[in-house]
């Protein structure tokens, strides 16, 4: 009835995944350091490898499904640092997807959309942005006005779907959502932003100043449809934070080896060493995160919406990823805060999971409206 | 140690929702709400590591890792599922009519019966 087993097809998948996040690593520290640097669409070594997402996400014959796979392919991806082939599929192409009519999906179809919610007053509270667009009947064209703020793959993506108020020629207002193409006067990409980790990551803020939209551009999503995007990202981002615990859990478990300790899984916790307990307790709590991951993208396949179990693996992975890494730093000493310790840097990577596309807190307030039957006004 | 922790879970969440503080209901302070969000996190994942370490078991033969991981993390979080449950119910709580008190004695029995992982 069970099977947590892997088949020989994902064992495939996996393995290429895996070879080739091991020569993502040796570019990780490097893009780590030099985070104005935008690395390349493909790098050399991709050339002629497949790219093990695609593999996934096309369905392989013979695999667990397309969803696990795909999350196991990037935590595979996160446990080297860096993938070697850039993602050309944003959130805001799955907000067009999602949305858009037949003759917008298909303008579109091959560009990369990044998206853009969170502003300096609006993070974890969406519904308190204060973009506007407002319509101008002389043009036909909506005027758009504000700035978005954390905007992932904002360099490198070749348009933003923003989410934005709107004033209608009626009067009417609402949420909505504009596609907004690099070029378009008035919107202007910051500088890449300077943070604790995930350097290589493309990370700016957006400004828009009377930045005109035409009509075509008006991708009517509303405020509820946009957010929905994260009901499938959010266990993603669990399984890229288990990548980034496993690693160093990976890491640790070598050091440990070469100092002649051995974690061993037999006998209970009073017959072995603080040492090996502390790992034990600290690989217990990816295996947790693990399979709340595995669950959520498991029910995905069988077409029943994920809700309470998406958020439960992004609250989990986000937890594991800061606990892990810092952990394994317990256990190593100082000698793993060094600039060039690998450990340091999943240090410093780990964290944001549990920050970025709804903050743990986030995640257990959707979790607890759920299981208390409360909506959103009952508990804030 | 999943069964004492979804009971916990299942008990508390309509008492909290009953019981009224300050003029609401006890379940609607966030204190209280993450942690109940906490409680279905741990035990969902409790349930998937004694699900996996059983499915190795039976297909597999020698489940002796993760039967130590799902041992160490279940004895962990349903300790704190029972412990912060005695909590939410407060003085009723630790009554010995009240079952919570019941499951936080039976969890710190069964979270330290490591003798059956030890041979």
């Amino acid at each position: 009835m069970i099977d947590f087993q892997l088949t020989p097809a994902d064992e495939k998948i996996l393995s290429s995944a895996h070879e080739q996040a091991l020569i993502g690593r040796r570019y990780a520290s490097y893009y780590d350091k030099h985070e104005d640097e935008l690395e390349p669409a493909e790098f050399p070594e991709a050339a002629g490898l497949p790219n093990p997402i695609t593999l996934a996400e096309e369905g392989v014959s013979g695999s667990s499904g397309p969803r696990i796979l795909h999350s196991l392919v990037m935590l595979e991806i996160y446990w080297g640092g860096i993938s070697l082939h850039r993602s050309k599929w944003g959130l805001g192409n799955t907000v067009l997807k999602t949305v858009a009519t037949p003759e917008q999906i298909e303008k579109w179809k091959k560009h990369t959309i990044a998206i853009a919610i969170t502003e300096p007053g609006a993070g974890s509270d969406p519904a308190n942005i204060r973009t506007t667009a407002t319509f101008d009947r002389e043009t036909g064209e909506w005027i758009l006005n504000g700035e978005k703020i954390f905007i992932s793959q904002a360099q490198s993506a070749d348009a933003a779907m923003v989410l934005s108020r709107f004033i209608a020629p009626d009067g009417s207002r609402g949420m909505t959502t504009f596609l907004v193409e690099k070029g378009t006067p008035g919107f202007t990409v910051g500088p890449q932003l300077k943070k604790l980790g995930i350097r290589s990551h493309d990370t700016c803020n957006l400004l828009f100043e009377n930045c005109r939209i035409p009509q075509f551009n008006h991708i009517k999503g509303d405020f509820k449809s946009t957010m929905s995007v994260f009901n499938d990202s959010r266990p993603m981002v669990g399984a890229m934070a288990l990548g980034v615990a496993r690693a160093a859990l990976d890491f640790t478990c070598e050091k440990l080896a070469d100092r002649g300790i051995e974690v061993s899984y037999r006998g209970g916790m009073r017959s072995r060493s603080a040492v090996v307990d502390r790992f034990i307790r600290l690989e217990a709590i990816y295996e947790a995160a693990l399979l709340t991951v595995l669950r959520s993208k498991w029910l995905e396949q069988q077409a029943v919406p994920p809700k309470v179990e998406a958020s439960i693996a992004k609250a989990a992975g986000g937890k594991a990823a800061r606990r892990i890494t810092q952990g394994c730093i317990d256990l190593l000493g100082p000698e793993a805060l060094s600039e060039d310790h690998p450990l340091d840097r999943c240090f410093r990577d780990g964290r944001i999971f549990d920050i970025y596309e709804g903050a743990g807190e986030i995640q257990r307030l959707i979790i607890a409206r759920s299981i208390l039957a409360y909506t959103g006004r009952d508990l804030r | 140690m999943t069964g004492t922790s979804r009971a916990v879970m299942e008990f508390a969440m309509p008492y909290t929702k009953e019981r009224i503080l300050h003029g609401d209901a006890l379940a609607k302070k966030q204190t209280i709400a993450f942690r109940l969000a906490d409680m279905r996190i741990e035990t969902d994942a409790m349930r998937w590591m004694t699900w996996k370490a059983a499915s190795i078991l039976e297909k597999v033969g020698d489940a002796t890792r993760q039967a130590q991981l799902a041992y160490t993390y279940a004895g962990e979080q349903a300790m704190w599922i029972a412990d912060e449950g005695v909590q939410m119910l407060g003085g009723h709580g630790y009554l010995r009519d009240n079952p919570v008190e019941m499951w936080y004695r039976d969890t710190r029995t069964v979270s330290v019966l490591e003798g059956a992982l030890g041979v």
